[in-house]
């Protein structure tokens, strides 16, 4: 995906097709929220730190792939689900603490939402193996079967037709 | 409405004009009833000595009186090169017409008239060039032309009038692609396109009665409109939505049968053209309506001189209930 | 005023007077053997009419008199159940409505107007399982709307294949339909297969549970499911000799069979009766799919009555216990509540088939057709076991929750002197003993012939003694130490939770799709089809409008030189 979207964006650059200068939003849009440039240097790192609110040695910029990220922090991924439900957090609501900065695809790791980090007993390929494993058998051998279907064992029906003989008549010895 | 005796002998001589370039056998007959429908319409414009229907009129003349010159000429020119002439009459009437490569004139006019003039540059004024062109329609080149006219119109009417506030200039892009299907009506069949005219004006006074009745002539001043006139609210929308031609509403049933017409004649091209420029006008009329119906600004309300509109309220009711049931309109009878 | 007090009382009389009217009306159907079509011309329009077809024939007229005599033990039954809810109204309107949709599913036998009901019982159906509202009814309710849904678009897809037909009566059409209408047979069978449970999409009947107990015993278990099993009677003609019959019948001998094996490892009472329900499904669907629709009819019927009076006993177990619906709170019942107790044990062994109940003429006769008919080996297998293991969880559910030891707390009020409960369940108790005998002589004047051998005619004896025997011996299990079960966890676990398809169908299909559905929105939604889309688009627009406009700007000369020019460049053009 991320070559694809480099890809796309130097043959923008190269072909000088114009890019979108009209931003539409229903809400109201603040230029501040938009990353910065990814940083490269270590002064630049500690600056982009001190700007999210995290230590230095915390931040840790997400590698820089072409989705426009910039110098968002790479922030451990703690959904919302999995997180204490009693400790006194500034958004119950929400599990989340005021000025906590939150992980890059926040939106879909909230409550109701994914638990990624739900650890099941048994993990869903092993489940949907063991699941399709007994289907295949049953229907698998059903349809091997299928040729060769039971049944009492039954003489053909004696319907009368052209020189069909079904009874001879012959005197009882 | 008050109006001078006048505007009655002007509006009859108009209609003659009309009716005679319609009904005359000779481009002589056509050019003088055109001539005639001219200077009849140039003091209707000019009822009101204002500067804005003064500079209307004589951008009008001139432009009009251009297009008649070059109908003349080439008719007169007919003896010696038949070809010829005919491309150039098609291209003055597409002249008076205000089709798209010759539309310079038509928006610019349009914004110094009073709704009613607007209504009638829109609709009878365009009727005797239309009946002209399509007595036209017999060779393949000029078919050509008139079919490069009504694409070239699609797209300048849809694009045009994308951003526009002010109302008239946005009726007459809207005019310009609607134009343009009857353009393409006309290379197939000759009555198609006067059935699309008839429904156009139909929709389109509609509208303009609405927005006569409220004096409206910008987008801004349809925001400030008074929010007690609710039924104008729902009004206003409706009519434009049958103006963009959407579906449950008249306006589509026009559209509807030009769509099956062309793309059983395989005009797929300039089928796929028109319908896509239709469907940017019909956002810029959600435009006109989207911001009076979401935002309204109370304290402006007063600063606007509103006539009530129950005074048409016989006309509204008919026109909106046409253009809400007319899709139903063969129904009856069928049953 | 009355209305409001007594709703309950009052839609009892009338769906009963319903129920007679249309029972009746049935008699003289099978009699007189008459199938009456009304056709309701709407209007007609540009040649096309646009009609409302009813279809009045002995098998919707008797499932009419069935949803009818059900649905008015259930609502009088609720009047009791449901005292002093906040929205007892609501509840009632809604299980009103579900019997509108009810009737207008069974009377349609046009693939559009079927749609009407169909729809109408999913979405009905949604609002009663999310009747209590807390997280889990939500989610319950919500998994059975969707997997509902796959079933309604089966449908709808069908109405779109079949509108090259000129009309969408299927029930007649449906004796026409070569293979070369599979793909409709493909789509009606998936919506059968939602709407009465099937494999793959199983997992939402046993979460529906959620519901109050009065509707799981009108809708969950006795008439909203089996609207699968009606649309495939009624589309039986065309499954006739088909692949999708085979198909069907391993999918339905498999659902018997889970649900079997899944009841004998559940322990919440309702969950217990679902899975039996589900079981119960797969055995009409598989009578059906053997080519006996008549029979899978029958058993419809007689499940509706038992399957009924049972869920209704649960609920008023559930009510007198205080709440609880583990099987493992339960216990010595009889001593309490004797008369709820032998409702349900005559509902239960009607289930297991025991002679003379209304289960048995039904299940029985099923049985020894299907052993009779050319089956297949695993479907064979699959009877048997599933056979086994009905009795097996019935005996299992008796005596755990009714007999043995008082597990309950030392605070607890037992009765059941709660009359407007018990006398609702009068009739179907009375239905669950009569029931199938009543049915058999009035839908097989003629008996059906049976000639097995032995071994095969003691078969389904010997299966549901020895699973009644299993049963009862695994009424003694408790967790403790030299439990065999928690060394073979991982089959057990398998076995027990349906082979794993509620969390396979709930959780990780939900996150695939809202992973999938989150990548969309952050690199096209937001991304490119904003840029290539919409708001590209609108700037193109934009930059040649200011263009075009830049014209209109200027002064008179300049437009008439532009006419000109125009002039002069089309006369080049057309030259």
């Amino acid at each position: 995906m991320a070559r694809l979207v480099r890809l796309v964006d130097t043959s923008r650059r190269i072909s000088g097709l114009p890019g979108v200068l009209i931003s539409r939003s229903a809400g109201n849009w603040n230029k501040d929220w938009k990353p910065g440039p990814y940083p490269v240097n270590p002064e630049d790192r500690a600056a982009v730190a001190r700007k999210y609110g995290l230590r230095p040695d915390e931040y840790k910029p997400i590698p820089d792939d072409g989705l426009g990220v910039g110098d968002y922090p790479d922030l451990p991924l703690v959904t919302a689900e999995s997180r204490d439900p009693y400790y006194p957090w500034d958004h119950p609501e929400h599990r989340r603490d005021f000025m906590e900065p939150i992980h890059a695809e926040y939106d879909m790791y909230g409550l109701d939402r994914v638990n990624a980090s739900q650890k099941l007993r048994f993990s869903v390929t092993q489940q949907f193996l063991a699941f399709m494993g007994v289907m295949t058998f049953f229907v698998g051998t059903y349809y091997l079967m299928e040729s060769r279907k039971i049944h009492w064992p039954l003489l053909p029906k004696q319907y009368p037709g052209d020189g069909k003989v079904h009874y001879t008549f012959e005197k009882p010895e | 409405m008050t109006f001078p005796i006048s505007y009655f002998l002007f509006f009859c001589t108009l209609l003659t004009g009309t009716s005679l370039s319609i009904c005359s056998s000779s481009w002589f007959g056509a050019w003088i009833g055109l001539e005639l429908n001219l200077l009849s319409f140039i003091p209707l414009i000019a009822i009101k000595l204002c500067p804005y229907a003064t500079e209307a009129a004589i951008k009008y003349f001139l432009i009009q009186a251009m297009a008649s010159t070059i109908l003349i000429m080439s008719s007169s020119m007919h003896m010696f090169s038949n070809d010829f002439s005919y491309i150039l009459i098609t291209l003055s009437l597409l002249l008076k017409l205000g089709a798209a490569p010759l539309h310079f004139w038509f928006p610019q006019v349009i914004e110094g008239l009073t709704w009613p003039q607007a209504f009638i540059l829109l609709t009878i004024q365009k009727l005797a060039p239309m009946f002209l062109i399509s007595y036209l329609t017999y060779s393949s080149n000029l078919i050509f032309m008139i079919t490069l006219a009504a694409i070239l119109s699609s797209l300048i009417g849809a694009l045009g009038g994308l951003n526009i506030m002010k109302l008239r200039k946005l009726m007459a892009f809207s005019s310009i692609n609607h134009m343009s299907w009857m353009l393409i009506a006309m290379t197939i069949n000759d009555m198609m396109w006067l059935t699309y005219f008839l429904f156009y004006s139909f929709i389109s006074g509609s509208v303009i009665i609405l927005l006569h009745s409220t004096q409206t002539y910008s987008i801004s001043n349809l925001m400030n409109q008074n929010k007690n006139s609710s039924i104008l609210n729902l009004l206003l929308p409706l009519n434009l939505l049958s103006l963009g031609g959407l579906p449950p509403f008249m306006g589509f049933s026009p559209k509807w049968i030009m769509i099956q017409l062309l793309s059983s004649k395989m005009m797929i091209f300039s089928l796929l053209v028109i319908l896509f420029s239709s469907l940017i006008t019909l956002y810029f009329y959600l435009r006109i309506f989207i911001p009076m119906i979401l935002l309204s600004f109370p304290s402006f309300s007063s600063l606007l001189k509103i006539k009530s509109l129950w005074a048409f309220s016989p006309f509204l009711a008919i026109f909106t209930f046409i253009n809400m049931f007319g899709l139903c309109l063969p129904i009856p009878f069928s049953i | 005023m009355i209305w409001k007090i007594s709703m309950n009382e009052i839609s009892m009389l009338g769906l009963f007077l319903g129920s007679l009217i249309t029972g009746s009306l049935a008699l003289l159907k099978i009699k007189s053997g008459v199938m009456d079509v009304v056709e309701w011309e709407l209007f007609s329009l540009m040649g096309s009419s646009i009609v409302f077809t009813l279809v009045l024939d002995w098998i919707s007229l008797l499932f009419m008199s069935f949803v009818f005599v059900i649905s008015g033990s259930v609502l009088s039954y609720s009047g009791s159940y449901m005292a002093g809810d906040k929205t007892f109204n609501r509840f009632m309107y809604l299980v009103l409505a579900f019997v509108l949709s009810m009737s207008f599913m069974v009377l349609s036998p046009n693939l559009i107007s079927i749609l009407l009901g169909w729809d109408g019982l999913g979405l009905v159906s949604y609002a009663l399982v999310i009747y209590y509202q807390n997280e889990k009814s939500a989610n319950a309710g919500m998994l059975t709307i969707l997997s509902n849904r796959v079933g309604d678009v089966a449908i709808l897809l069908g109405i779109g294949l079949m509108s090259s037909l000129g009309s969408w009566n299927f029930l007649f059409y449906s004796y026409y339909m070569d293979e070369s209408w599979m793909l409709l047979k493909i789509f009606l069978m998936i919506s059968a297969m939602t709407k009465s449970a099937q494999i793959p999409f199983s997992a939402w009947l046993p979460a529906a549970m959620a519901a109050p107990t009065p509707v799981s015993a009108l809708v969950h278990s006795s008439t909203l499911v089996t609207a699968g099993v009606y649309l495939m009677i009624r589309f039986s003609a065309a499954l006739e000799g088909s692949m999708i019959q085979s198909f069907l019948l391993v999918i339905s001998c498999l659902t018997m069979f889970m649900a079997g094996l899944g009841a004998n490892f559940e322990y919440d009472l309702k969950k217990i009766i679902a899975l039996s329900t589900l079981s119960q499904l797969g055995v009409m669907l598989s009578i059906l799919s053997l080519g006996f629709s008549d029979l899978a009819f029958f058993h419809l019927l007689s499940h509706a009555l038992f399957k009924a009076l049972l869920f209704m006993c649960a609920g008023i177990i559930i009510h007198s216990v205080g709440g609880y619906q583990d099987i493992r709170f339960m216990g010595n019942l009889v001593k309490f509540m004797p008369l709820t107790v032998s409702y349900m044990t005559i509902a239960n062994l009607a289930l297991c088939g025991f002679p003379f109940m209304a289960g048995f003429y039904s299940k029985d006769m099923i049985l020894e057709v299907a052993f009779m008919s050319w089956i297949n080996f695993i479907a064979l297998l699959l009877y048997v076991m599933a056979t086994g293991l009905t009795v097996m969880y019935t005996f299992r559910l008796i005596f755990f929750s009714l007999t043995g030891e008082y597990n309950l707390g030392s605070l607890s009020n037992l009765s059941d002197e709660d009359f407007l409960m018990t006398n609702s369940m009068s009739i179907l108790g009375l239905g669950a003993i009569l029931g199938g005998s009543v049915l058999s002589w009035m839908l097989f004047p003629e008996c059906y012939m049976i000639c097995l051998s032995g071994v095969m005619k003691m078969m389904v004896l010997m299966v549901s003694i020895l699973g009644g025997l299993m049963g009862y011996i695994l009424n003694f299990m408790s967790v403790n130490y030299l439990l065999k079960s928690i060394y073979n966890y991982k089959s057990v676990v398998m076995m027990g939770s349906m082979w794993f398809m509620p969390l396979l169908s709930t959780l990780k299909l939900s996150e695939k799709s809202l992973n999938m559905g989150f990548q969309m929105e952050k690199v096209a939604d937001k991304g490119w089809f904003e840029f290539y889309g919409g708001q590209g688009l609108y700037y193109l627009f934009s930059q040649v409008f200011f263009i075009l406009n830049s014209l209109q700007l200027n002064s008179i000369k300049v437009f008439m030189k532009m006419s000109m020019v125009m002039i002069i460049i089309f006369m080049i053009l057309s030259m």
